[in-house]
């Protein structure tokens, strides 16, 4: 784990919670329920390191949102559920009534817009604060394990790479469901957001 | 380069199944392919240059313009249908009825050359119809879901150690979460549950028929459910595959209660079985079609047929009938009660003939057999053996007859008895007064005779028929036996030899009585032997002791063996020659062994019969000895004189000839004589003489005086009166125990009628002299 200097890891985690109050608010809008996102920890790993931290994320079948990003911070932004977590999501935000327990295409859809709106608001704020402009790619779901998505991910990848870790709490009425916001950047991405951190106090 | 874009162009512009439109930065459109042109009617001519949200006002009102917006600053939005239904409003395709205008899931997407966003371009794809598909398959599966949870059947299916949505009936008796989270831990309570042979059955029944059309199997076993409780489960398992997997599915059905009631049916079927079998009535059941489906024991040995002979024979097979009287064959109880549907009983005489053709008479009902709804299934017989039945209430029938014979016989024998004392006493006395020898003293002698011989035909009939008491005196029966052997054999061409011990014992014995038996074993002898020979005539002493194998009790005994060498007694028929009215010949009544038997066992002894077809048959007589000596009047007075004596007598009868014979007969016997017609007059004149001091010597009293006081009662009150009168008794009914035991009643001797003058003198003597009888 590379540990960020305190006032880093507090200035990411005041960042990161100011982009996820907009996409709540934003859930909130498009749902018209309330919905609330919590950040309570915010780590970064190399990424081989990243399957340590992601938990019993390791063994099971996992649903991610994932937004390819570009500009001059690049990389991948995911937002991984475990999949009982993504349809218990997924039928909260769009209160169907449905009690099936697998995802359809519309599912799809309501968690990739929520993944989308969540993505860009932490890479947008990024930008801002970087004062650079991100390109993002149509962020997409997959349905696979933990090491096929890294796979796709690195693939192609000659730099080192880092991953941001959010651990994220969706909390919806009275329910609550957990997931993971994982940025992967490259070594030099990741030292301009640590600098641009840093600029911030 | 140009060329392909042109062509993707192109192709986005003529074919694409999306809609897609290009606006500038200032949301002016720029592109608006052929798909939007037909969705929306607005042509590519029309719109091109146009503000987007001019065109398309609702974009603007339902705040999706935001989204373009968001894109100028390089920002992607993808719009799920869930949460905004659709962009730009177009008429739902003909295909759908659920929406009234088409869903649409929108991609917003910035088009940007040197960092700069230069177009917008938004790309909108119809999902109406796959909506419309997740919706009927969500209906479907939660039709399924409710389906699954609503059976009462336990439902689950078991995928490697997991447990796939298990139902609400499988959660419950197998007390597992249903989470999904805790499929493993549902998995192990499950398997926990159920015996290891039997869940190692299931999935190798699974390993077998993994991916094919495997049969259900279902195999019954215990399981203990969450609270311990066993209870018994039905199962089968499939073969499937479950989301591209290989699973089983299990379905296991609660049947605690079925296996209960089979369990409790079967006990009480064997219950029944055991009662059915033991029951002494036979009970056949038979199906619709009346083929045996149950026999019991007792209809097996009735029929003769086995319970594996008989089943699913035809009943006339198996329990064929036939009326007793014309032998033809019966209706088959079971076709009657099947066509009738009521309870039939089977006709009086109805014979059953088993399969060795042994015939049994029986009594029988048939029931049908009906389910809850009254729908016939069958018909049981039940039926009883009454030959034995029958045969007792003929015997009962028969014993009827003799009782009313006996009471008529016995009324018409004392009127004859009183005849017959007239006769006798008139007859006896004109003797007396006939010159010897002379044609009408031989006439008279005949009469005499032929009177005698009615006397004892009277008595006959009386002893068997009213069952008289014997009037037993102390004798020895040597010369009785001879006398009754002699004059069986007189004028025949038999003989009889006599073994008879000299010093034989004496018994206490109503010797008229064992004249009748006597007599009637040589009439039996005789007829035995038509072409003539000798009748073997033994008597002797014997102490009988517990191992004779007589049914008497030890001690000491007479008997008597009268033997003849005629043509002896079938086997079949020697068990009856002493049932009444039993005969093999065809002038016999039937009475005589009867009779003798009657009056043996009234003696205390017994009589049996031993014969050897061709050789002869053998009588044997015990008759208890007795100690005392006997007196010999019987012997010794045939050839005395009338006692005479001397006194005055009273006479009272009914009969004015009894009473006139009787004083000729005292008168000639040296007494006087007084009458009276009734016991009142006889205790009237009694009275009065023992006023006038004037005693009489001793009273003879008729036992019946219809319609006035009997012998009885007169000699109660006469005794009163007089406790030394000598009173005797006479009747017509010589077999009444008042005769036979007159001494108890206060009489000091008895002339049973008709009497001789001998007897009579003898009798007065005696009870004058305190003999007695």
């Amino acid at each position: 784990m590379m540990a960020l200097a305190e006032n880093q890891a507090d200035a990411l985690t005041e960042v990161i919670n100011i982009a996820f109050s907009r996409s709540a608010a934003a859930l909130s809008e498009i749902t018209g329920h309330r919905v609330l996102l919590e950040v309570p920890e915010v780590s970064v790993h190399p990424i081989h390191e990243l399957k340590d931290c992601l938990g019993e994320f390791v063994n099971e079948e996992i649903a991610t949102v994932h937004q390819i990003f570009s500009g001059a911070v690049s990389g991948d932004a995911m937002l991984m559920l475990n999949y009982q977590g993504a349809v218990h999501l997924s039928r909260l935000l769009t209160e169907t009534g449905n009690t099936d327990e697998r995802l359809y295409e519309s599912d799809r859809e309501v968690l990739t817009e929520v993944g989308n709106i969540l993505l860009n608001a932490c890479l947008g704020t990024f930008g801002n604060m970087l004062h650079v402009q991100i390109t993002f790619a149509v962020p997409r779901l997959q349905l696979e394990d933990l090491d096929g998505l890294l796979g796709s991910v690195m693939i192609g990848k000659d730099e080192i790479q880092y991953a941001l870790v959010v651990y994220t709490t969706f909390r919806i009425k009275i329910s609550e469901i957990t997931g993971f916001l994982v940025i992967v950047l490259g070594v030099n991405s990741l030292e301009l957001l640590l600098k641009a951190l840093d600029t911030l106090e | 380069m140009i060329e392909w874009k042109d062509i993707a162009a192109d192709w986005l512009n003529e074919y694409a199944h999306m809609g897609v439109f290009v606006v500038d930065p200032d949301f002016k459109v720029r592109f608006w392919n052929r798909w939007m042109a037909d969705h929306t009617g607005k042509s590519a001519k029309f719109v091109m240059g146009k503000p987007l949200f001019s065109i398309c006002p609702e974009i603007e009102t339902r705040k999706k313009s935001r989204y373009y917006r968001e894109a100028l600053s390089g920002k992607t939005a993808l719009l799920a249908q869930k949460f905004h239904h659709y962009l730009i409003p177009m008429p739902a395709g003909c295909t759908t009825h659920s929406f009234e205008c088409m869903q649409q899931t929108i991609s917003i997407v910035p088009l940007k050359l040197a960092d700069q966003v230069v177009n917008i371009v938004t790309i909108i794809e119809d999902v109406t119809e796959r909506l419309e598909q997740e919706q009927d398959l969500t209906v479907s599966r939660n039709r399924y879901r409710m389906l699954l949870e609503s059976a009462r059947d336990a439902i689950v299916v078991l995928q490697g150690s997991r447990i796939l949505e298990p139902n609400l009936a499988a959660r419950s008796l197998f007390g597992l979460s249903g989470d999904p989270k805790e499929q493993e831990k549902d998995f192990c309570r499950f398997r926990e549950a159920i015996d290891p042979d039997i869940f190692s059955r299931l999935t190798q029944w699974h390993g077998e028929g993994l991916g094919e059309e495997s049969p259900p199997k279902l195999i019954s076993f215990q399981i203990s459910d969450p609270n311990g409780k066993k209870r018994w489960m039905e199962s089968n398992s499939v073969a499937m595959t479950w989301e591209g997997k290989p699973a089983i599915l299990v379905t296991l059905r609660d049947i605690t209660r079925r296996k209960e009631a089979e369990m409790a049916l079967e006990a009480e079927r064997k219950r029944l079985a055991v009662t059915l079998r033991t029951i002494g009535d036979g009970v056949i059941a038979t199906d619709t079609e009346g083929r045996v489906i149950l026999i019991n024991r007792a209809a097996e040995e009735m029929t003769g047929w086995s319970f594996e002979e008989a089943l699913g024979e035809p009943l006339p097979r198996v329990f064929p009938i036939i009326n007793q009287k014309t032998r033809e064959t019966c209706e088959n109880p079971v076709e009657k009660v099947l066509e009738t549907g009521l309870v039939v009983g089977l006709a009086n005489h109805t014979v059953l003939i088993a399969k060795d053709g042994t015939e049994r008479m029986i009594a029988d009902s048939g029931s049908p057999i009906e389910d809850k709804e009254g729908n016939l299934y069958g018909v049981v017989l039940v039926f009883q053996d009454v030959t034995e039945k029958h045969q007792m209430e003929a015997e009962v029938a028969r014993t009827r007859n003799l009782e009313s014979l006996g009471l008529l016989a016995g009324g018409i024998a004392h009127d004859f008895n009183n005849i017959l004392a007239v006769i006798l006493g008139n007859v006896q006395l004109m003797k007396q007064d006939l010159e010897t020898p002379s044609e009408g003293y031989e006439c008279a002698s005949e009469a005499e005779q032929a009177v005698q011989q009615a006397k004892a035909l009277a008595r006959q009939l009386l002893t068997f028929a009213k069952g008289g008491a014997p009037i037993k005196k102390i004798a020895v029966l040597s010369d009785a036996i001879r006398e009754s052997g002699g004059f069986a054999v007189r004028g025949s061409n038999l003989r009889c030899e006599y073994a008879i011990d000299e010093a034989l014992w004496s018994v206490d014995a109503d010797v008229e009585q064992m004249g009748q038996v006597l007599g009637n074993l040589f009439i039996n002898a005789k007829q035995a032997m038509p072409q003539g020979g000798c009748i073997r005539v033994g008597a002797r002493n014997e102490t009988l002791d517990q191992s004779s194998g007589i049914p008497l009790e030890p001690g000491p005994f007479v008997s008597i063996i009268i033997q003849d060498e005629g043509t002896g007694i079938p086997e079949e028929h020697l068990q009856r020659i002493f049932d009444p009215y039993f005969t093999t010949k065809q002038t016999g009544s039937g009475l005589g062994l009867a009779t003798s038997r009657s009056i043996i066992q009234r003696h205390g002894g017994h009589i049996s019969a031993a014969s050897e077809p061709g050789k002869g048959t053998t009588f044997t007589i015990h008759l208890p000895a007795s100690d005392r000596t006997p007196v010999h009047h019987e012997t010794t007075r045939e050839n005395l004189e009338p006692a005479m004596g001397t006194g005055t007598i009273l006479v009272m009868d009914d009969d004015p000839g009894i009473r006139k014979m009787a004083s000729r007969q005292l008168e000639r016997l040296g007494y006087r004589v007084a009458v009276a017609e009734d016991g009142k007059e006889a205790i009237s004149i009694y009275g009065k003489a023992m006023e006038e001091n004037q005693r009489f010597s001793a009273v003879i009293m008729d036992l019946t005086i219809p319609g006035g006081m009997g012998g009885k009662e007169a000699v109660r009150e006469l005794l009163k009166l007089d406790p030394k009168a000598v009173v005797l008794v006479s009747s017509g009914y010589a077999n009444d125990p008042m005769v036979a035991n007159c001494t108890a009643f206060g009489f000091k001797g008895a002339v049973p009628k008709p009497f001789t003058l001998k007897e009579l003198g003898q009798a007065l003597e005696n009870a004058l002299k305190g003999k007695g009888l």
